[in-house]
């Protein structure tokens, strides 16, 4: 990890962190980053070329407050003189996110996508009557990667027979550690996505690819450009995320029968349940670029430094609640940033919210103790997204 | 529209900063009774009395909203004569 720091990042500030590999990582990687709260709540990591780690939900909530000075725009870790492949809005800076923010706002409102519970709710407990008299199930791979993929594949109107293919395309993309890697996974998915995209055009259907095409920006039609990097952030946000953060939870869940007994006891208390599993075991965090030469709470940094802002722990913050790292159901104030805050607040999240709580409803109507399976390999990756790959549950029929 | 209340209890109005609502819909999710969304999602309950016997809602919508941008202001029948 021999590189040049650069001369405006204080010695005391560097610490040795690989937010692919680093040990802390391994396993737990939710447990990684929250042992991160060790260090400085600005640190200078001196890989992919060097860049800033951001935490602490002070300090996660005033970077995402900031674009100003944290821009989505040109966002590279490791950095590249390579054109951005976009992925709209995300990548967009006000106000020119706004305009394209706005396209897609309504159809994720918690009114358009609450017409999705009931059809999430037949889905998930089909999968679960599916294994549920086997006394096991990779909990991960044939039901928490199946359930948001599908509701997306109905969303977009694509077919479903590429669902195998659609999970190993986002870990492609998540995984990535190089600029030839992720570039190849964007390939990968875009691929796909471009030929549907361009046969929609014109059409009358209420899907979000053929109602997207009727829209305007800047008072012209989108174009096919547009729409790919709309599509794109779609997938890869609308997915993976899921299925990641109920795997991880889970997992928890299942290591803690004690849980499991007051869920199974209190179903009502399902949606407070979904907001603890949120602040300790959301999978995302965000990157940013620094688009000035600024002083950013104390710290001096430069324009073009990069930045990890890890939102994905600013909910177990120790300043913010007590015994952060532990789940309590009644923790009065479920406080966390999984799905960011301010401009790029994540849209999808009221699908999100819904998709978590009808899978915990429908499985714990049915399986109510349930554990994972003995010496089982449950493999995880770090990362600016997290992902666990597969998690083996077993229990008493 | 004011409250008739008859006694000296405070009346409590929802104040919500609209240009710092991002649509995190938490306010609803905690204050169903209270608070109302747009079509696309964003708070529109800027203004409004809380509901008699809703006040542990309204606080809690308050203290749920990631933006920080509801506040909930006592009134007491005296000032409560002010123009909307």
């Amino acid at each position: 990890m021999a590189m040049d720091i650069p001369p405006h990042v204080p010695r005391e500030l560097v610490f040795d962190f690989d937010f692919h590999t680093d040990q802390r990582l391994r396993d737990d990687p939710q447990r990684g980053f929250r042992s991160l709260y060790e260090l400085p709540s600005i640190f200078y990591a001196p890989h992919y070329g060097g860049h800033w780690v951001i935490s602490g939900y002070e300090t996660v909530f005033d970077a995402l407050h900031s674009p100003d000075i944290f821009s989505s725009e040109d966002q590279h870790i490791p950095p590249s003189d390579e054109p951005q492949f976009g992925q709209i809005p995300v990548m967009q800076d006000p106000p020119e996110h706004t305009v394209y923010r706005r396209l897609i706002s309504p159809l994720l409102s918690p009114k358009a996508v609450g017409a999705l519970e009931a059809r999430t709710r037949v889905l998930a407990s089909e999968l679960i009557e599916g294994f549920k008299d086997r006394g096991q199930c990779d909990f991960v791979r044939e039901f928490a990667a199946l359930v948001p993929v599908t509701i997306f594949l109905r969303l977009m109107d694509l077919p479903t027979d590429k669902l195998e293919e659609f999970r190993k395309w986002s870990d492609d993309f998540f995984s990535a550690g190089t600029e030839e890697a992720l570039r190849a996974a964007n390939d990968q998915i875009l691929a796909y996505i471009s030929g549907h995209i361009s046969s929609r055009r014109g059409s009358g259907a209420n899907d979000f690819i053929s109602a997207l095409w009727r829209e305007e920006v800047h008072g012209r039609p989108i174009t096919q450009e547009e729409m790919e990097a709309i599509c794109m952030l779609l997938f890869i946000a609308g997915t993976d995320t899921v299925t990641n953060t109920l795997g991880f939870s889970m997992r928890h869940i299942a290591e803690h029968p004690e849980i499991q007994e007051r869920i199974a006891s209190n179903p009502s208390e399902i949606p407070e349940a979904v907001e603890e599993c949120l602040r300790l075991f959301s999978t995302s965090n965000v990157q940013r670029r620094v688009a000035c030469d600024t002083t950013f709470r104390g710290v001096a940094m430069k324009r073009n430094d990069m930045a990890v802002v890890l939102t994905s722990t600013a909910g177990a913050d120790s300043e913010m609640t007590d015994n952060a790292e532990t789940f309590m159901l009644d923790r009065g104030r479920k406080q966390h940033l999984a799905f960011g805050a301010g401009p790029h607040r994540c849209a999808g999240s009221h699908l999100a919210r819904i998709e978590i709580k009808v899978c915990l409803q429908e499985w714990f109507k049915r399986i109510a103790r349930f554990g994972i399976k003995p010496a089982a390999e449950v493999p995880t990756r770090a990362g600016t997204v997290m992902g666990i790959m597969s998690l083996p549950l077993t229990w008493d029929l | 529209m004011k409250p008739t209340t008859s006694s000296t209890t405070p009346s409590l109005r929802i104040h919500v900063d609209r240009k710092s609502c991002y649509g995190h819909a938490l306010c609803v999710f905690k204050g169903p009774e209270v608070f109302e969304l747009d079509d696309e999602g964003y708070c529109i309950s800027d203004g409004i009395l809380v509901p008699e016997g809703q006040e542990e809602q309204a606080r809690a919508s308050a203290e749920a909203c990631p933006e920080r941008c509801i506040t909930i202001i006592e009134e007491t029948a005296s000032n409560d004569s002010s123009e909307d």
